[in-house]
């Protein structure tokens, strides 16, 4: 296998394994802190709601990020 | 295991291996022929290889109806809806935005039957790794509708090769398949055999070089049903993590786009065919961002099948972080 191609499974198979344990952060702190910390009500919804968009959005961006410099970088080579 | 079952995977296989060359003629005769766009001297390929598909999913499915009533028949009308809708874009081609609101249509069966029979199909409470049940009790209806929706649009969407489709959505219903033995849950293991079984049987027409493309219709009846599956079996975590691949595609191409549009309609490809065969990434800034351009843009040139072998790695890891995750959902249990 080429060197590059094997290097793109790395780091794609990193970046899945990453939103994995994002998902699961992101459910540990819904479920252990704001579930159990915050009363039924409009805020705990929109909390944990929230909280999953947060973690969505941190996991996207980051790996967006990753993707663009490797871009740039392939661009100036 | 029910004998039964084990019969109803069979049909399902046999009924898409004869039937796929069948619409393959129909296709070509009445002209529902697509480009294949990634080969150097463009070859028409007959489409609707989905409606062979739909067919064995039907037809097999519907043998497991007196065992399961309420959950074949949720099953039977989230698929055919699938159906519907992939047909009908394969033959209007409707736009971006449409086609996504009426996939949602496609999970009114499941909110109907979780209402009318909560004992049959459970809703609300999924389990997950470490936590065990979740209290989703406002935030899970508001994410059902697209239990069907994105698996649909985002197997649609990350059907650009030969045999993709069927190799990635196959690993998958196997990961289910693994996923629903562990919680030992039946319907699961009755529901991911038929569809594996019909997927097997409609891979030699599809894989590299093709000699039938799917259509709409294929990935959102395949979408559809690995989305139904999930729900109707509990298994709704698994299933977000098995189409990983998929949804990250998905993100990457509706954020670089700026929002949900048709295939057709995006000007700048992601991709370049170079006179030799081989794919390589379009540096150009206003191409869309998407998990091949990544995968040629950190690889370099590959071919075709290369760029299938590396999605299909992907797919077997999301398989193996699904898996993980049932097993994890046991022990904390």
């Amino acid at each position: 296998m080429k060197a590059s191609k094997f290097k793109a499974l790395i780091f794609l198979t990193g970046v899945l394994t990453y939103a994995w344990i994002m998902m699961l952060l992101s459910l540990m702190l819904v479920e252990i802190g704001i579930m159990r910390y915050v009363s039924n009500s409009t805020l705990r919804t929109i909390l944990g709601i929230g909280t999953y968009v947060v973690f969505l959005g941190i996991w996207y961006f980051s790996v967006k990020r990753l993707i663009n410099r490797e871009l740039q970088e392939l661009q100036k080579g | 295991m029910y004998p039964i079952v084990i019969f109803a995977s069979i049909l399902s296989f046999t009924l898409s291996y004869l039937l796929t060359p069948l619409i393959i003629k129909f296709s070509a005769s009445r002209g529902f022929v697509g480009v294949d766009i990634h080969k150097p001297k463009k070859p028409k390929v007959p489409t609707l290889g989905g409606i062979a598909i739909t067919i064995a999913i039907v037809v097999s499915a519907l043998l497991l109806l007196p065992l399961y009533p309420i959950q074949i028949t949720t099953f039977l009308l989230t698929v055919m809806i699938g159906a519907l809708v992939g047909l009908v874009d394969d033959l209007k081609q409707l736009s971006g935005y449409p086609k996504m609101l009426i996939t949602v249509v496609a999970s009114f069966p499941l909110f109907i039957a979780g209402y009318l029979f909560p004992s049959e199909i459970k809703l609300g409470r999924p389990v997950v790794p470490i936590l065990g049940k979740l209290r989703l009790t406002i935030v899970y209806w508001f994410l059902l509708p697209l239990a069907i929706a994105v698996p649909s649009n985002a197997v649609n969407m990350l059907e650009v090769f030969n045999g993709v489709m069927p190799i990635t959505c196959g690993i998958a219903s196997a990961s289910l398949l693994v996923s629903s033995m562990i919680i030992n849950s039946k319907i699961g293991i009755a529901l991911s055999l038929i569809l594996l079984g019909s997927l097997l049987g409609y891979l030699p027409y599809n894989k590299y070089p093709a000699k039938v493309f799917s259509g709409n219709v294929g990935s959102y009846v395949v979408g559809a049903a690995i989305g139904s599956l999930a729900i109707i079996s509990g298994l709704e975590f698994e299933l977000i993590v098995v189409l990983l691949p998929h949804i990250l595609n998905a993100l990457l191409v509706i954020l670089s786009v700026g929002g949900i549009k048709e295939r057709r309609s995006i000007r700048v490809r992601p991709i370049i065919i170079e006179v030799n065969g081989l794919l390589r990434a379009n540096n150009d800034s206003r191409a869309p961002l998407t998990l091949t351009r990544v995968i040629l843009t950190l690889s370099g040139p590959l071919t075709e099948l290369e760029i299938v072998n590396v999605i299909t790695v992907l797919e077997l890891w999301s398989a193996m972080l699904s898996l993980a995750t049932s097993l994890l959902k046991v022990v904390s249990i």
